[in-house]
């Protein structure tokens, strides 16, 4: 993060030599592209702590200028608090980018995916806080070669520094310093085989002690398609070494890898994808686990986490946290459109830690010890292993032109084992049941029903342990302007931590054009658990005032 | 420091006035079946609409129905519909399953690190760019409502028109 004073500075040297190559130039191509969030918020929300007053501020702006092959862009972040995460206020994100032909290079602020992103995949989720961006440099070079230009080859190299503001401390701050490189080469059309290798340095702070660290990470990967079906694997193995100090007293070296698969199968109005995990990370005993383990998977690798993203509120509710450290499982998601007017959709999925382990210490000490399992790279469903399974129905039906239904079915299970006291292990069992109408009428105007209904079973309640909870929102829409929803949820549920049965807001988006749009809403919304990339942080329930705002200029 | 900022300021404005402002951004994404395809290239054709769409978002998908609509109605008229799939490394791999389970044919386009979609400042999903045949943004939105087949219609109209010999 720069001051502003910094950030000025460079970008006028940045203006400096852009104007200078613009003078060389024959003719000038200049595009300027801008976006601007503005996000209010007044109200109260609660905490363990109890109900306390909310105010949020925050604006957004990023400004790109296009110059020929130049790309400039910057971004003016003013939080006056922010919602959740790291309050900043001044340029948080600059940079200058060349591309000509087969080569890119770009300095400043920027994210990268490699291949499946075992070994990387920094990215930013503003609604969990998590903002994996690197300050460096990368060059990229893709082209074609050989006989008719059949042969591909795609390659990129970086270096940076990138602070990681810790979600669940955001006064904890993970330092790295990272140089990465990044290919694939496709001989032939239906064969891809690619490598990435990285090296970080990084201190990770546990309480107010800093662990240095060095990390390296190589990874492969094939891709092959023939007919209808495509094959990806892809492997990493990580080594960390710390550095003596005084949590570890002396260098530490421990390994650990993830492989990610998938294969899928594609026909007209039919397709299907497995996808599978075996993430090793860093297995260690129960009592060893912790989000500050110095040896645990390094926040900018994410990878797949074969798990089916909702983007309604009651399926999403009792996500799953995936744990890239000791984590294992499948998915299988398939589609199926047998005409033009149906849509059907089937989802299943199980994952769970690899290892059970058990107490070898007689005394009143514990001491855990893995029980060895020869089908590790399979996942498990007893509680000992914390499981989470899932099967997910949908069908999705155009009655006409105008009318639209969809009806689904969602059964899911997530264990998280206690092995101190099995009585306490949590189990949460959820079924739930979405239904969608909507309707368009008068060309420009539309209603919409959503239904969501949910029957739940937490083995952690102290009384009664089986709830149902149910959300309805109605909206009726004008195009091209004009939402007015509402959003009433209810429950029975006598322990729920915003200490609510009911909750109701009123929603009003209105677009001043196609791409400016302000949101307004007003009342009490449940909160939960919000997931990005299988990373999760508890949204805490609110009741209040909310206002959107969202420009963009090209 | 005033000064360097202020003469930097005044450079730039200096050179960039009194030459012909016209878009200057071009993308190479590869589609679903791995083959390279160039924003450059499809310009050729006609006026491009570029959707930014992701398997996980509802709406995104009740638009990509309309626009395949509108495609196939106008497409012989130079009419572009590109989806371009922000999914990341989570979803990735059903990109291609639902497409062809809808039996969609225009092009499919991989934005994983969505640095084409950031480019174009956006910001959430469904978000579409409309560039006319110049390559020159004719129209960028956000979100999608239902209703907003007739305004893209009219759009897609008005689109063709632009630079037509």
């Amino acid at each position: 993060m720069l001051n502003i004073k910094g950030a000025v500075k460079l970008a006028a040297v940045i203006l400096f030599f852009v104007s200078g190559f613009i003078y060389s130039q024959p003719k000038l191509n200049i595009k300027v592209s801008a976006s601007n969030i503005l996000r209010y918020g007044n109200g109260k929300e609660t905490s363990v702590s109890g109900e306390d007053s909310k105010k949020y501020f925050e604006e957004l702006a990023d400004v790109r200028l296009f110059v020929n092959d130049f790309l400039a862009g910057v971004r003016y972040e003013y939080d006056d608090p922010i919602e959740f995460g790291k309050s900043l206020k001044g340029i948080s994100r600059r940079f200058l980018e060349f591309k000509k032909d087969d080569f890119t290079v770009r300095a400043g602020n920027f994210y990268e995916v490699f291949s499946s992103g075992l070994t990387l995949n920094a990215f930013e989720s503003r609604p969990i806080g998590w903002n994996t961006e690197f300050d460096g440099g990368k060059f990229n070079y893709k082209t074609t070669f050989g006989k008719k230009g059949k042969i591909k080859f795609d390659g990129t190299i970086l270096g940076g520094g990138m602070n990681f503001t810790d979600i669940s401390d955001t006064s904890r701050v993970e330092e790295y310093s990272i140089r990465a490189g990044n290919f694939s080469v496709s001989p032939f059309k239906p064969l891809i085989i690619g490598g990435s290798y990285l090296y970080t340095e990084g201190k990770i702070p546990t309480g107010n002690i800093i662990t240095d660290i060095s990390a390296e990470i190589f990874e492969g990967n094939l891709g092959l398609s023939h007919k209808g079906f495509n094959l990806f694997v892809s492997y990493a193995n990580k080594v960390t070494i710390s550095e003596p100090n005084s949590v570890y007293s002396q260098s530490k070296a421990p390994r650990g890898d993830g492989a990610y698969g998938s294969l899928s199968y594609t026909r007209e109005g039919f397709g299907i994808t497995v996808d599978y995990k075996n993430y090793r990370f860093n297995v260690v005993t129960p009592d060893n686990r912790s989000s500050t383990d110095p040896f645990k998977s390094l926040p900018f690798q994410n990878a797949p986490s074969c798990i089916k993203v909702y983007s309604s509120t009651l399926l999403s509710r009792f996500p799953h946290n995936v744990d890239f450290n000791d984590e294992v499982g499948w998915q299988v998601d398939a589609f199926y459109s047998p005409n033009d007017k149906l849509t059907l959709n089937a989802n299943a999925s199980l994952t769970s830690r690899h290892y059970d382990y058990r107490d070898i210490d007689t005394s009143i000490y514990t001491k855990y010890e893995r029980i060895e399992r020869s089908s590790a790279f399979l996942p498990s469903t007893k509680n000992e292993f914390s499981p989470y399974w899932e099967l997910f129905l949908e069908a999705e039906y155009y009655v006409n032109k105008n009318l639209k239904t969809k009806l689904g079915v969602s059964r899911k299970t997530n264990i998280l084992y206690s092995i101190v006291d099995p009585n306490a292990t949590d189990i949460v069992r959820a079924t739930t049941i979405p239904l969608e109408v909507q309707y368009t009428f008068g060309k420009v105007y539309g209603v919409k029903l959503n239904a969501e209904f949910q029957s739940a079973y937490n083995s952690l309640r102290a009384g009664e342990k089986n709830f149902w909870s149910q959300l309805t929102t109605l909206s009726i829409s004008r195009s091209p302007n004009l939402i007015i929803s509402g959003t009433v949820e209810s429950t029975n549920d006598e322990e729920d931590p915003s200490g609510k049965k009911l909750w109701a807001k009123g929603e009003l988006t209105f677009k001043f054009s196609s791409s400016n749009t302000i949101m307004l809403s007003y009342g009490s919304e449940r909160g939960g658990l919000q997931c990005s990339s299988g990373i999760c942080r508890y949204v805490n329930p609110f009741n209040g005032f909310r206002l959107t705002l969202i420009n963009n200029y090209n | 420091m005033k000064k360097i900022i202020i003469l930097s300021v005044l450079l730039f404005a200096f050179m960039i006035s009194g030459t012909g402002f016209s878009q200057g951004y071009d993308f190479n994404l590869e589609d679903i079946d791995g083959n390279s395809v160039k924003l450059s290239e499809l310009l050729k054709k006609g006026p491009v609409f570029l959707q930014f769409w992701a398997t996980w978002c509802v709406p995104c998908k009740e638009e990509m129905k309309v626009l395949n609509e509108l495609w196939g109605k106008y497409k012989d008229s130079g009419f572009v519909f590109v989806a371009l799939s922000t999914d990341d490394q989570k979803s990735i791999s059903k990109v291609k399953p639902y497409i062809e389970s809808k039996s969609y044919k225009f092009t499919v386009l991989y934005d994983t690190d969505k640095s084409v979609f950031s480019n174009y400042g956006g910001q959430d999903p469904p978000f579409s760019i409309f560039l006319d045949r110049n390559g020159n943004v004719f129209k960028s939105y956000s979100g999608y409502m239902a209703g907003d087949d007739a305004k893209l219609e009219s759009d897609i109209n008005e689109a063709l028109k632009i630079g037509k010999n």
